[in-house]
Order: structure tokens, then C-alpha cells, then sequence
């Protein structure tokens, strides 16, 4: 963009840039020394270079100015789009968008939620609430399960009669109709009982939600009948119904994590500035993070301490999120993690958010056919000039499946200890069998991407699986649990590093979890080699 | 200063981020905007004009929010034009003179305005003075390249910015790499000629232009004049809002800005007049240059700042005496943070920040190159340029309450005694608190930021007192000056600076730079910012262009950084201080071939080691740890490699007091924090160790280092190449002289000048004896040669009888006498067979005896002084 003009100064001349980037007073040292000029014309010299520049990058501005100007004045360029790139700028600044949306009903519900669980006992009712629905939930859901169980039976008897009929009374056409039949009625009934849950859900989720409003408006007005006659009166309009249960926050039978074993480690990250972090190696169920674990004991309901963490904790800045390993479909499939977690998912209501099937299918309509359909032009435009460009056999089967190392992501409520779940896409198979994967891996990149996610969202405590594998199968001996810990391990550490430039809020603890059928031996032996990775810092000296 | 409706304000904004995962050209990842904007706003904040508002500070809230604090006034033309005043010809003037003369200023200064508007000419109280806010955000946000939303207000925007934001922007989108390159500003100042003239108009008339017509109307009316055939758009614009017939237009006032305001609303460019053309037409005095008064741009600059340099004729008319308001803008800033401020919390109970939670904007899905899908825009990041007033109620009160030895440090004592002893009292009892509470602890903050500032007003007058005062502390809001005094900085750094051509520097040299100063301290905001890269290329070049002998060795980079982060305006204060600091510290360390230099420190280094922890010493020793693999860059930054800056701050407050040495004790007193680490340590371990170095308690480091120094005999860290060898030699056969190299590295311990044996011995005092002696003095010679002549209170263990074979102690009386003086130094005096005096002390410290050291040339040195007396038997075992 520069250009060169000449500068005359009594009888020497120089060429010099416009716009100049460089102070005058140098300028006119530089030029002294050039020209050989005694140093008392040093003012002179300067006054006349300043005067110089300001002209000069006048005329240079205006001539930009011309430059751009110019096509709109002689009509090459049209006004309109100009004008529209523009209104589109100016729907960023508040002043200019005069119909501001007014606060979602979602904002308001947490709003209300934050300050209704954070005043006085009021956690108790909403706790026992919980604890209501969930076993209201939980009585239908196995009245469902036993009604589906009893048809199978039946049905089974049903087709074993006509299947072991001697003489081959009943012709194929008849049996298939009968296997026919006997789909339809099974999928009817649990159309039917899903449409129950899922009605009931809506019921309690709206229940719930009037509750929570009425106790906010409740708090409000007590507030402001406290403000305004100044004595502590607590004029409750509408007093609980008394309940026989009460709510007490224990810490739960050990029994139930008999396998469960932990050991945590204080790492510092950061040549100059160090930062902490948080590790803990665990062997336990991934899904032990979710399931709630209320129990009933004679009149009192038995809440973990996690789980009111996780309610008070909903709306803040420090979130806790999951990993889990999904397939490539984001629809249900059966015998993997992902069912077991959709079965979790189902046994209580979620208060805040859509259900599990909702935000799946939402995912999958608004985002993933878009992201592949990106993806496709992207490659398209990449190999436009190769004539063997394969878009044709894209099914719209194949639109609707992830690649290894995307990730998506739900919310959830209704959780023990945790808020946001990270589906991370793998190719499950081959991560399991081959020993030599590298830290080149898409799963390990998708595992970069959710810790960049968890940076920028707040989310300050992770859960992964450390071996990228919810269970142990016989290929994976000892050499290749310490293989793959250490190539996590490390790419981990390298992330972690990274994530001082990713945003604000840190990541601050992450939580490695190991399958639970991992050997005590293995497990100690991976527990010693965590340290040799993440330097521990020394222990600190107090001094007094 | 401050004048009573002064105030603090706050406003905030978002930058954009960058798409996912996009590298520059260097390779490394693209700065944050909000970075790059931190970076570049810094320059602001040398702006100092009576019509503009000062930019005082910018923070960085979470995802890329930014609070920029300013100078702010609650009155704007806006409040005017709603009162509906009817304004004279002469009041119209006079604001039109101060507007121009800002904006001249703001010219000069290279700064474009861009969004003047009659929200953002702001008026003080009597309404008499106009002062500019938010014009530094054009600049700051790098030409609105770095924020999503426009900056400048369409209804006053002239035609051609819109096409030029266009362009422009297209330009930077397909050029795709707008970080690493200079990008040149695409505004030109006459833009702001037109905004002024609507603005005049506006004022004509009373009301608003646009009167309350959307935004999509000035936008469309302003471009379109571009393709009309006018030279002057006024007539458009009061058709288009039916102002043309306006009763209004007739008045005595409106007819006499009329032509002026036809001029300024010239549809081309070239045909609008330049600011100081419409200051001669609307009968303004010539534009003089305001006089710089803050520090930054006075001190160190050949400029002598007046006694106080805050204030100027017409402030002394409304000079206030309470001690608060006559404390500058920054200096209130600064205090309003001490006194608990929190930006957020303001700006979030104004309601300019407010917050949705977290979980509800999660992303929804990422593909696995990390594009986002699922992601909704936050209204809450959509931009509101309302600033908000910062409350100092609070702080005036504090000030208030606060007592007035406080308030009025003295220079120069003589005067009140019980004042004084008031001060010391108090002194007394901050003194004790660890530095982090002192830095942070408002009273006392206030008092050493008024003494400071004295202090540095008068310099070099007081400098004694300086040092004293530096001793206790140095307050952070002055410590870049502070330190410019402690490395006795004097004249015209700028004019020294600027003489200095800076573009011969070889490309290799040129490139190693470039490549360094992305990996130079890259977690601060400043120096990560493109705008801190550019500073220390700068202050880089400088220095290598000005010491000829000298090379650029890496590391060079570590030691500019803290300069540079603390004069980030004055580049020429940073090279100033660089380069008192080097020949100081690290004399001949840049040499090319910096061999002999190196090895001696390290070899002095190792000395001090076994002089204060000989186990640590002998452990290293025997697992061939050698300084060689790890000191290098500690002494070679001067520890600025190895720590974070906040640290590397504190421990050079007190470097810079101390002597060349210094950097030694650090060294020694960062071992002593490893020391129980090392002792178990081996060799592999020993270097994973130092390659990531475990956090160090920087206080505790500085304690350390201070005793360390204190206790270690002056003569003992003696370096042939030290650049003040002028304290070690007088030129006596007393003193330390050079010795060979190989000697230096065969010995273990340090050596010791028979001079400091005698001053610290009273050797000169005829009854000196064992018992009074500071230390353990050891005459290894044979008893025969003892009994000839001694140094009184010396004692005589023969160097045979004293060692076994395997090196243990036998001599009864050496043991005893070692675990005597446990702590006090031991010399070793040998005569001309200096094998056996290094083999002696070589034992000693292999029997882990600390403080051990030899005498530099023996007893033979004593001969002519006559303090050698003839011992007596009873002196023998």
C-alpha cells in the first residue's frame, strides 16, 4: 500500500515511504547523519519533515479514499449490498436493535432455580420433589419393563407351539406373519408405555417448574415484605404440604464402588508461570459419574453430598463434564455404553433440559447433516480439479453418521455429578485392537477439541477414559494398558499446556478413569507411572 | 488533576474470536483479538490533551471481554441538545476551537477519531470545557478489524467511510493473515471534518439531524450522496429531513456556522477542509502542542518536570486542597483497585454485563477438524458503548480518615520531631508484613506512591534517599522509573534513542529475533501482544546496533522483557535501562566469544556453592552435575528466563541495589530451596529437575539471597571480568589481582584478600586474639615456620598431621575447633606450596565444612605489614 515520495531539503533530496511507520525525530537524525548536516538544523529539519509527512499522508489518505469511493460513484459497484453489509454490522451494537429479545423462558427458570435452591432450606423440598418423581419414574418404568417382559414370554411360548408343530400344519407364511404380529404388538406396548413416561415426565417437569416459580415469587415477596417493615416476619402464603420424609445428605455406602480405586496427584504445568491442575487416576465405572444414587432409608431419603454440588453448581461457571465413547450413529443402538446411558438417563426426569432423545435428534437434524454437508464441499472444493470426485454414493444414510473424532454434546440435569456429556465419536473396534495408535489419532484430536470446549464454556472439571476404552477385554494386556497411558498421558499434557492461550477459565481438574475390570497390579503400576509424566512439584515447607 | 465532577469510568465490549484453529505465518497459533487490543490500547494511554478524556486502563474480563477504563463526565452535547438550550454564536466557538484543537493533537499523535458524535463530546460541569471520550477505539481495535460491530456512529459517519470499511475489510479477509502484517490505517482524518459539521449543525439547530428515524436512513442518505452530482451535501440532508424550510435555519447563529457547516459536508474528501483550515475560519487561536505532564512523558526525557507537574495556571484557580482530589487520574485508579474495586461487579450491577450461565451456551456438536455447529449468539456480547461512572465516594472517605503522616511524607528531615517519629513508628509497623500485603495495602501504598513521586520528581537530588526508600520496597505503580534511577539514568533517553539507526543489523541476527520473541514471556497480555513483539524488535535493534563489540546471544530477549513490559510506551526508557543493566550485571557476557567470562562466574558459582552448602556441593560434584548444565541461562537472563515476571520484579527490585555479584547469592539461594530435592537426586533427575523447575518461593528466595550476601566475604566472589573490579582492587598487594584460570577451577573454594581478613579481624588492634576473631583463621603451615611469624589470633594445624589417607579428620584439635566456629568462616593461610593449602581446604569441605576459603597469595603477603607477630609456644597445641 506504501509508495515512495521525495522529500528536498535545502539542496539534498530523499525518497521516503508514505505512511511512515518510524518516529520523525529518528527520521531526521537518520538524514542529518546521511547528509552530513550540523546538528543545530536539527529543529529546522524536523519542523520541515513533520510538515512533509502531514501533507504527504493527506494526500495518500484521499487518494485511498478516491480509490474506494470511485466505483460507487460511476456505478460500478452497486449501493445495496454496501448498505446491507452495513445493517448487518450495525445489528451487533444494542443501541441500533430497538426489539431486543426479551429473556427466554429458560433464563428465567435458572434464574429462578439459582436463587430458590441457595435460600434457606429451601434445597430440602426441592430434593424430596426429586426424590418423589424419580420413584414415581421409577415404579412405571418397571411396570413397563415387567408388562414387556411377560409379552415376550408369551410370545415365545406362542411361536415355540407353532415353530415345534410336528406335521408342518402351519405353512412359513403363517409363522412370519406371526413374527410379524408379535413386532407389532411389542413395539404398540412400548409405544404406548414410553408415551406414559414420557407424558408423566412432562407433568412432573411442569410440575417442577411451578413449583420452583411459585417458591422464587414466594422469596421475593418475603424479601420485600422483610425491606419494607424491617421486621423479620415470614409470612409464608402457601405452606409446604408437611411430609414424612426428610432429606439428609450422607455419603453412601462404600459397598456400592467395591471396585473403585483412587489416587490424585497436584500437578504444575508452565515453563515461568506455572498453573495447577488437578489429576485423579480412578478405576471405576464412567457411568458411576451419572447414576443417581438416592436411597431410601425408613423415613429418611439418603442424598449423596455430589449430587446437591451438582444441583447448586448447575448454573455457575464451574461445570463437570463426562466423556463417553460413542459409535458413529447417533441413533440408539444396543450393547454399548451409549444404552446404558440413555437407560440412566431415562430412570428420572430432567427438570432443565430436553430429554436425552430430544437433544440427540436435535443434534443430529441441526448440526450433523450440516457439518457433513460442509465436510462433502469442502472435499469437493479441495479435489475440484481430480475428475474422481465420489459425492455420488453419499446416501442420506451416510449424511447422518459422525467421523471418528467429532464430538457432540448433551446437557443434563438429572445426573449425579455430572452436567455436560461429551459423545466422543471412535471407531471402537480398531482403538481396542490396534496396539500402535498414534498421537495423531482423530479421537485424540476430538479429545483436544472437548478440552478447547471446556475452556471456552466453563466447564472446570473432566472425566475421560484414560485408556480411550470403557472395558478390558483379553487383547489388552498389561504392555498395551502401559503403552496406551502413556501416549494419552502425554498428549494430554501437551493440551493441557496449550490451554493457557484457549480462554479464561481452565480446566482445572481432570479425572482419568480406568475400566473397572482393570487389575489392582496394573492399576498401582499405572498409578506410579502418572507421576513420571506430570512432574509432581515438591512438597511445600512451611515455615514459621 | 482532578476537578470536583472528575471522574473514573467504565466501559466494555467484546472482540471477536477467530475461527477455529488458524496459525499465522510463523506457524504458532493467531493472537486473541482481545489480546492484540490490550497490545495495541497501551499506546493511548501517552495521550494527554485538556479535551480529551484519558485512558487510564484495560482489563481483560472472561471470553474475550475488555473494560477500558477512562477519564468520564456525565454531561454530553446529547444532554444539551435535550435541554433544548439556545446556544450563542461564542459558546458554539469556543467548544468548535477545543474540538479542533483535540483533534489536531490526536493528528499528530496519528490517531483517527472516527466516531465523533454528540454522545462522545463530553462537557465538564460549568460546561465550559468540551473533553472527547472512546476515541482511541478506532485505533485500539485495530481499525474495528478486531470486534464484530462498527466503529462509528452512522448518523454522523461521512459517505466515504462506509465504502471504505468495505473495501477495506474485503481486502483483509482475502489477504487472510491481517496478524502478521502492518496493516495501515484506512481512515482518513477529513472523515472527521464531516461529522463535526453535522454535528454544528446539530447544535444550530437544537435537535438531532436524524431527529429519531432509524439507522438504516442516515446510513443510506449519507452514501447515496455519493452518487449525486453536489459538491456540498447540507441541502440533501435538510430535504431528506425536511429541515430546509426550517425556521430554525434563519437564526443569527445558524447563518454564521452555515457556510462553514457547507464546507465540512463536502461529499468529496479533497474538497472538505483540513481541521486546522476550519480552526483559521472559525477565528481560533493557532493550535500549540499541550505540555506533557505525566511522568511517563516528562522523567528521563531531558524535560525537568515543575514542582508539581499536575498542574497548570488555569488549574490553580480551582486548585482544591483535599488530599484527594489533587492526586492524579492514574494514581486515583490505581488506589480505587487497592481499595477493592472490582470492574465486574460494577459493570454487572449497571446491567452493561450480564451473564447467562454457562451450561446454556455450550456448542452442540464439533466435527473433528473443530468447527463448531450448535452454537447461538449470546445477545449479551452485542456492543453498548454506554460507559459507566466508577464510584470513588468510598475512597474519598478512606482518604479522609486517613492520618496525616500518611499524607505528607518528608524529604528532608529537621523538621517536626514527633512528625517524624510518628512516620517512623508507623514505618515500623508495615515493615514487617511480607511485601504481598504491603503491595496491596491501601494506606500504605498512597504513602509511598506521594513519597515516590517526589522523590522521582527530584531526581537526581534525593537519590540517597531513593535508594533508602527502594530498600524497604518499591511501589509497582512506579517501579519503571524507580528502577531507571537505581541504574542511574540521566539526560535525554528519547533523543539518545531516536539517533540510533536501527536498520543495520544483519538478517540472520534479525531473523534469530523473530523467531525468539514469540517464545519471550508469551503468557502476559502485553508482551504476547503484536504490538509488545514490535516493542522489543525495537529496544532488540537498538541495543545491537549500539554495541558494536557486543552480539545478540539468545537470551537477550528474556533480560529486554521486563523493561519493556514497564516503559511499554517509551521504548527508548526500556533500551536506556537495558543498557545501564547489562555492563552492570552481565559485563562482557555478550561478548562473541563470551568463554572466559562465562567459566569464571560459573566456577565462582560453584565456589559459593561449597562455601554455603558444601554436602549440596559434594553430592553435585560426585554425580558430575555440574552449574556448566544448568546455570547458563539463570545468569545469563539474569533469572528472567527462569521466572514469571511478577517474580522476576521482586527479586530485581532488590538485585538492583546490590552489586554484580548478586546474581550469584540468587543462584545459591535457589539451591538452597532445592537443596533437600538435590541431596536425593540423581544425575537424570537432577536435569528433569532444572528442566522444569519446581515453583520457588520468591520471597523466601530474595531473604536467602540477602544473608547470602551478607555472609559471604566480598573478596570471595572476586571475578576478573566483573565490571565493578574496582571495588575488589585498590591496587595493594592486599587485594585480590587476577590469578590464572586453571587455578581458579582446581580449587573448590573461594578465595579471600587479606585485606577483608584485616578489616574484619581488627587485625590493626594489637589485642586481637582467637576469641575476639570473626573467623577461624588456619595456618596450615609447618610449626617451625608458625613459630617464625604468625597472624595474631591465627592457629597452626600443620597440613600433614591433619588428614588420613581417606581424606578424614585426625587432628583432635581442628575437629574442635571446626565444630566451634561452625559458622563462621574459615581461612585457610598456606605459604608459596599452594597445593597444599587447595588440598587443604579441598578436605575441609569434603568433610562438609561450610564457610571454608583461602587467603589469595598466602601468608607471604602479610610480611611487609608488620602485623605478624612471633607466636609464643602456648599458641602451639
Amino acid at each position: 500500500m506504501g509508495k515512495q515520495v521525495l522529500f528536498t531539503y535545502s539542496n539534498h533530496t530523499v525518497l521516503l515511504e508514505i505512511p511512515n511507520t518510524t518516529c520523525i525525530n529518528e527520521h531526521a537524525y537518520r538524514l542529518l547523519d546521511q547528509w552530513q548536516l550540523p546538528v543545530f538544523l536539527f529543529p529546522k529539519l524536523q519542523e520541515a519533515l513533520r510538515l512533509f509527512f502531514n501533507e504527504q499522508i493527506q494526500i495518500v489518505a484521499d487518494e485511498t479514499t478516491q480509490l474506494a469511493v470511485q466505483p460507487l460513484i460511476e456505478g460500478q459497484c452497486e449501493i445495496q449490498p454496501l448498505l446491507d453489509h452495513w445493517f448487518n454490522l450495525v445489528q451487533e451494537c444494542k443501541t441500533y436493535i430497538h426489539h431486543l429479545e426479551r429473556p427466554s423462558d429458560e433464563h428465567i427458570f435458572s434464574n429462578a432455580f439459582q436463587n430458590v435452591l441457595h435460600t434457606g432450606n429451601n434445597y430440602e423440598m426441592l430434593l424430596q420433589l426429586e426424590y418423589i418423581y424419580q420413584n414415581e419414574i421409577e415404579v412405571l418404568l418397571k411396570q413397563r419393563d415387567k408388562e414387556i417382559q411377560e409379552l415376550d414370554k408369551e410370545h415365545h411360548r406362542e411361536m415355540h407351539d407353532v415353530v415345534n408343530e410336528p406335521t408342518n400344519k402351519y405353512p412359513d407364511v403363517y409363522v412370519r406373519n406371526l413374527a410379524q404380529k408379535h413386532m407389532e404388538e411389542k413395539q404398540s406396548l412400548e409405544a404406548k408405555w414410553n408415551s406414559n413416561v414420557s407424558s408423566a415426565k412432562d407433568r412432573q417437569k411442569q410440575q417442577f417448574k411451578e413449583r420452583v416459580m411459585q417458591l422464587h415469587e414466594e422469596s421475593l415477596v418475603s424479601n420485600s415484605l422483610q425491606n419494607s417493615n424491617g421486621s423479620k416476619m415470614h409470612a409464608r402464603i402457601s405452606a409446604a404440604p408437611p411430609s414424612p420424609l426428610s432429606v439428609v445428605i450422607a455419603v453412601p455406602d462404600t459397598t456400592l464402588h467395591e471396585r473403585r480405586l483412587e489416587t490424585s496427584y497436584t500437578v504444575q504445568l508452565g515453563a515461568q508461570l506455572k498453573s495447577m491442575y488437578n489429576l485423579r487416576l480412578i478405576r471405576c465405572d464412567a457411568l458411576d459419574y451419572c447414576r443417581l444414587r438416592t436411597q431410601k432409608k425408613e423415613n429418611k431419603i439418603l442424598f449423596e453430598p455430589q449430587r446437591l454440588q451438582t444441583l447448586m453448581s448447575l448454573y455457575t461457571s464451574s461445570l463437570c463434564g463426562l466423556i463417553l465413547l460413542v459409535p458413529k450413529r447417533i441413533r440408539l443402538s444396543t450393547g454399548d455404553i451409549k444404552e446404558e446411558f440413555a437407560s440412566v438417563c431415562e430412570r428420572s426426569t430432567d427438570f432443565h433440559f430436553p430429554s436425552l432423545e430430544q437433544q440427540m435428534s436435535s443434534i443430529e437434524e441441526d448440526c450433523v447433516k450440516k457439518a457433513n454437508s460442509d465436510r462433502l464441499n469442502a472435499s469437493v472444493s479441495l479435489d475440484s480439479n481430480s475428475i474422481a470426485s465420489k459425492h455420488s454414493d453419499t446416501s442420506s444414510e451416510e449424511s447422518n453418521l459422525c467421523s471418528v473424532g467429532d464430538f457432540y454434546v448433551t446437557r443434563h440435569s438429572n445426573l449425579s455429578e455430572v452436567h455436560v456429556v461429551y459423545h466422543l465419536v471412535v471407531n471402537d473396534s480398531s482403538l481396542r485392537s490396534s496396539t500402535e495408535i498414534t498421537s495423531r489419532h482423530p479421537a485424540l484430536f476430538g479429545l483436544r477439541n472437548i478440552l478447547k470446549e471446556c475452556c471456552k464454556h466453563d466447564i472446570t472439571t473432566l472425566t475421560l477414559p484414560l485408556l480411550l476404552t470403557h472395558d478390558m477385554t483379553e487383547e489388552m494386556t498389561i504392555p498395551w494398558v502401559m503403552k496406551r497411558t502413556e501416549l494419552v498421558l502425554k498428549c494430554l499434557k501437551g493440551f493441557m499446556m496449550e490451554m493457557g492461550t484457549w480462554g479464561t477459565n481452565r480446566c482445572s481438574t481432570i479425572q482419568l478413569v480406568v475400566p473397572k475390570n482393570l487389575l489392582d497390579q496394573t492399576f498401582f503400576q499405572l498409578a506410579d507411572h502418572v507421576p513420571t509424566i506430570f512432574r509432581e512439584p515438591r512438597t511445600v515447607t512451611l515455615q514459621f | 488533576m482532578l476537578v470536583n465532577n472528575d471522574h473514573l469510568g467504565v466501559n466494555t465490549f467484546v472482540a471477536s474470536s477467530h475461527a477455529n484453529d488458524q496459525c499465522g505465518a510463523n506457524g504458532l497459533p493467531l493472537t486473541p483479538n482481545s489480546i492484540i487490543i490490550i497490545g495495541r490500547f497501551q499506546y493511548l494511554k501517552t495521550i494527554e490533551h485538556p479535551n480529551l478524556c484519558r485512558y487510564i486502563d484495560i482489563r481483560k474480563g472472561t471470553h474475550e471481554r475488555l473494560l477500558v477504563i477512562s477519564e468520564h463526565y456525565e454531561r454530553s452535547f446529547e444532554s444539551l441538545i435535550n435541554e433544548n438550550q439556545l446556544l450563542s454564536v461564542e459558546q458554539i466557538q469556543q467548544w468548535s476551537h477545543q474540538i479542533l484543537y483535540s483533534l489536531i493533537y490526536l493528528q499528530e499523535k496519528q490517531l483517527h477519531a472516527r466516531n465523533l458524535s454528540l454522545k462522545n463530546i463530553r462537557l465538564t460541569q460549568s460546561d465550559q470545557i468540551v473533553k472527547i471520550q472512546n476515541y482511541g477505539l478506532w485505533h485500539m481495535t485495530q481499525y474495528a478489524t478486531c470486534v464484530s460491530f462498527p466503529v462509528g456512529d452512522p448518523f454522523y459517519l461521512a459517505p466515504e467511510c462506509f465504502a471504505l470499511d468495505f473495501t477495506f475489510k474485503n481486502l483483509i479477509t482475502a489477504g487472510n493473515g491481517h496478524h502478521e502484517i502492518e496493516i495501515n490505517d484506512p481512515a482518513n482524518a477529513k472523515s472527521c471534518v464531516w461529522s463535526f459539521g453535522i454535528i454544528l449543525l446539530e447544535l444550530c439547530l437544537g435537535q438531532r439531524l436524524y431527529g429519531k428515524q432509524p439507522v438504516a436512513v442516515p446510513m443510506s442518505t449519507s452514501v447515496r450522496c455519493l452518487k449525486l452530482n453536489v459538491r456540498s451535501a447540507l441541502d440533501i440532508l435538510l430535504r431528506q429531513n425536511t429541515l430546509d424550510q426550517d425556521e430554525r435555519l434563519k437564526r443569527t447563529t445558524t447563518q454564521f456556522f452555515l457556510p462553514i457547516i457547507r464546507k465540512c459536508l463536502n461529499v468529496q474528501v479533497r474538497d472538505r477542509p483540513t481541521f486546522v483550515e476550519l480552526l483559521t475560519e472559525l477565528g481560533g487561536k493557532p493550535y500549540i502542542s499541550p505540555i506533557p505532564r505525566s511522568f511517563q512523558l516528562t522523567l528521563f526525557d531531558g524535560v525537568i518536570p515543575v514542582l508539581d507537574h499536575n498542574l497548570d495556571l488555569i488549574d490553580f484557580k480551582n486548585l482544591d486542597t483535599s488530599p484527594f482530589r489533587c492526586r492524579t487520574i492514574d494514581q486515583i485508579y490505581y488506589l480505587w483497585k487497592l481499595a477493592g474495586g472490582d470492574l465486574i461487579a460494577v459493570l454487572k450491577n449497571a446491567g452493561l454485563i450480564k451473564i447467562s450461565p454457562s451450561i446454556s451456551k455450550v456448542s452442540k456438536f464439533v466435527t473433528d477438524r473443530g468447527d463448531v455447529y450448535g452454537l447461538q449468539r449470546d445477545v449479551n456480547t452485542l456492543f453498548d458503548d454506554t460507559s459507566f461512572q466508577l464510584s470513588l465516594q468510598e475512597l474519598e472517605n478512606r482518604f479522609n480518615e486517613m492520618p496525616i503522616e500518611m499524607l505528607h511524607p518528608l524529604l528532608e528531615g529537621g523538621g517536626d520531631s514527633e512528625f517524624e517519629k510518628r512516620q517512623e513508628e508507623l514505618d515500623k509497623i508495615i515493615e514487617r508484613q511480607p511485601l504481598a500485603v504491603r503491595e496491596n495495602d491501601f494506606e500504605y501504598q498512597f504513602h509511598r506512591l506521594i513519597l515516590f513521586e517526589r522523590l522521582l520528581a527530584s531526581y537526581p537530588y534525593q537519590k540517597e534517599r531513593l535508594y533508602t526508600e527502594a530498600r524497604k520496597d518499591i511501589p509497582p505503580i512506579y517501579r519503571a522509573f524507580v528502577w531507571a534511577a537505581l541504574l542511574e539514568i540521566s539526560g535525554n533517553v528519547n533523543d539518545v534513542y531516536n539517533r540510533i539507526n536501527k536498520d543495520n543489523i544483519a538478517p540472520t541476527v534479525i531473523r534469530q529475533i523473530e523467531v525468539d520473541i514469540p517464545r519471550c514471556h508469551q503468557y502476559d497480555e502485553l508482551l504476547s501482544s503484536p504490538e509488545g513483539h514490535r516493542k522489543m524488535k525495537n529496544v532488540l535493534k537498538g541495543w545491537i546496533a549500539s554495541h558494536s563489540n557486543l552480539v545478540y546471544w539468545q537470551g537477550l530477549d528474556s533480560l529486554c522483557a521486563p523493561f519493556v513490559y514497564l516503559n511499554f510506551n517509551n521504548e527508548a526508557l526500556a533500551y536506556a535501562s537495558l543498557t545501564a543493566f547489562i555492563p552492570k550485571y552481565l559485563n562482557n557476557f555478550f561478548l562473541k566469544d563470551n568463554s572466559l567470562i562465562i567459566n569464571e562466574y560459573l566456577v565462582v558459582f560453584s565456589h559459593l556453592i561449597a562455601f554455603h552448602h558444601p554436602d549440596l556441593s559434594n553430592r553435585l560434584e560426585t554425580i558430575g552435575f555440574i552449574p556448566d548444565l544448568y546455570a547458563i541461562p539463570w545468569f545469563l537472563t539474569v533469572f528472567a528466563h527462569v521466572f514469571p515476571l511478577n517474580k522476576i520484579f521482586h527479586l530485581w527490585d532488590m538485585l538492583l541495589l546490590g552489586g554484580s555479584s548478586f546474581p550469584l547469592c540468587i543462584g545459591v539461594a535457589i539451591l538452597t530451596q532445592l537443596r533437600l530435592l538435590l541431596l536425593k537426586a540423581d544425575f537424570n533427575e537432577c536435569i528433569l529437575l532444572f528442566s522444569e523447575l519446581p515453583e520457588i518461593d520468591i520471597e523466601r528466595c530474595i531473604r536467602d539471597s540477602i544473608d547470602i550476601f551478607a555472609t559471604t566475604p566480598r573478596s570471595c566472589t572476586y571475578r576478573e571480568h566483573a565490571s565493578d573490579i574496582t571495588n575488589y582492587q585498590i591496587n595493594n598487594d592486599l587485594d585480590m589481582d587476577p590469578f590464572p584460570f586453571s587455578d581458579l577451577k582446581s580449587e573448590r573454594c573461594p578465595r579471600i584478600s587479606a585485606n577483608e581478613i584485616i578489616e574484619l579481624n581488627d587485625l590493626r588492634v594489637q589485642t586481637t586474639s582467637l576469641k575476639t576473631s570473626k573467623h577461624l583463621l588456619i595456618d596450615i603451615r609447618s610449626a617451625d615456620e608458625y613459630m617464625k611469624a604468625a597472624l595474631p589470633s591465627s592457629v597452626n594445624v600443620s597440613y600433614d598431621k591433619a588428614f588420613d589417607n581417606q581424606i578424614r579428620i585426625v587432628d583432635n584439635r581442628l575437629q574442635q575447633l571446626l565444630e566451634k566456629h561452625r559458622s563462621s568462616v574459615k581461612v585457610v593461610i598456606g605459604n608459596k606450596n599452594h597445593k597444599q593449602t587447595v588440598d587443604f581446604t579441598n578436605n575441609l569441605i569434603a568433610n562438609n565444612h561450610s564457610r571454608v576459603c583461602l587467603l589469595h597469595k598466602g601468608i607471604d603477603v602479610f610480611k611487609t605489614t608488620g602485623m605478624l607477630y612471633v607466636p609464643t609456644p602456648s599458641d602451639l597445641p
